[in-house]
């Protein structure tokens, strides 16, 4: 079950790393639209 | 002294002023029937069925804010509220209940012969893990999008509702990343196993004898048989429209531009939409998955090891995947002992 806990690993890890670039200076614009539909509009 | 022409005209202008009086309507003095409280509402109940929706303007750089009204909102809240549960409750416990009623006539599907003690790979580490990856996904995706539908009527008696916003907000948030590596383990899945899963000759004939699962036969099946191959497409055709509709919905500003809609603002009428498909394919995609599950695990022995340590039975792949057994024994890929007989 290794390929299993490998791929459980896998998971958290691509999403953690979703979570700090969508939530970063690289994407932020689209941090905005995942947590608030409201911060998206800058002035 | 009045004339009797003088008299009569009296009369004429009296009964005139009377008529008159009589032609107005009761309820009061005429400058109270300027004022009409319903045809304001009258003329928007039009302009919604021309415009579908009001607009004002709005001095914010968001001119969605100047959306007064939009009617399709009500239609969509009774979908996601009414509609989407009875599919839900419909689709997933009416496929718990046909699985406990399948286990309980045909029970396990056994390896006939027992096992032979010989195995071959079914599949590889890398197959195993894209497998796993997908599935550890998509069973939180499948928690956290059941508590979108579910969790406010089920879980807030239970829990009450602050630990219910609490849960709820880290299931959100893990909903959506871990939506990026459940799609790229169906991009990897639809390029891995494409090769075998077109559909062939070989699967009508194995849907006609209800593929050994139904009745005693077992019709001979390549590497994956059509039940499989039906599985397949159901993951790359229902996760790929999960992935791009759930997309839509957390990048609305930029994804409704797609099609043709306006760009640079949202459609609010593409992002319901989007859900709308998203929450049924979501609910479908649960209960399917749970027939997948069983038959690889309590629902036929020998199974899970497919998944599990990545090898089978001999007699296993002979009794549901002949063809490929036959295959695999020419390129001698058989370990544990001499030849197998060949596949029937």
């Amino acid at each position: 079950m290794r390929a299993f806990l490998f791929a459980c690993v896998a998971a958290v890890l691509l999403a953690v790393g979703a979570a700090y670039a969508l939530n970063s200076r690289y994407l932020p614009n689209a941090s905005s639209t995942v947590f608030s539909s409201t911060e998206s509009v800058r002035l | 002294m009045p004339t009797r022409a003088s008299l009569l005209l009296c009369i004429a202008v009296c009964m005139f002023g009377l008529a008159a009086a009589l032609t107005v309507p009761a309820g009061g003095p005429a400058w109270a029937q300027s004022v009409n409280p319903t045809a304001q509402s009258v003329k928007e109940k039009e302009l919604l069925q021309e415009l579908r929706k009001i607009e004002g303007r709005s001095s914010l750089p968001d001119q969605r804010t100047a959306v007064l009204e939009q009617p399709d909102g009500r239609s969509w809240r009774v979908f996601h509220q009414v509609t989407l549960r009875w599919i839900g409750t419909i689709a997933i416990l009416g496929m718990l209940g046909v699985l406990v009623l399948f286990y309980l006539i045909r029970g396990m599907v056994r390896i006939e012969g027992g096992r032979s003690g010989r195995t071959l790979v079914r599949f590889n580490g890398f197959e195993r893990f894209v497998h796993w990856m997908t599935a550890a996904s998509f069973i939180v995706l499948a928690i956290s999008g059941l508590n979108i539908t579910f969790g406010k009527e089920l879980l807030t008696p239970l829990i009450g509702p602050v630990a219910f916003a609490e849960w709820s907000q880290w299931a959100k948030y893990a909903h959506n990343y871990l939506s990026f590596p459940f799609t790229l383990g169906v991009v990897l899945i639809f390029l891995m196993w494409i090769a075998w899963n077109f559909p062939s000759v070989t699967d009508f004939k194995w849907l006609a004898q209800g593929g050994g699962i139904v009745g005693s036969k077992h019709p001979p099946a390549r590497r994956f048989n059509a039940g499989q191959k039906v599985i397949y497409w159901v993951v790359v055709l229902g996760g790929g429209a999960a992935a791009v509709t759930g997309y839509l919905l957390m990048f609305p500003f930029y994804a409704t531009a797609v099609g043709g809609f306006t760009v640079g603002t949202t459609n609010i009428a593409a992002v319901q939409l989007a859900q709308m498909i998203h929450g049924i394919v979501g609910l479908l995609f649960i209960a399917i998955m749970l027939a997948h599950i069983y038959i690889g695990t309590i629902g036929m022995q020998g199974a899970f090891e497919a998944m599990g340590k990545g090898e089978v039975d001999v007699n296993w792949a002979r009794q549901h995947h002949s063809l490929w057994l036959d295959k695999e024994v020419k390129k001698g890929r058989v370990s544990g002992g001499g030849t197998p007989a060949p596949a029937e």
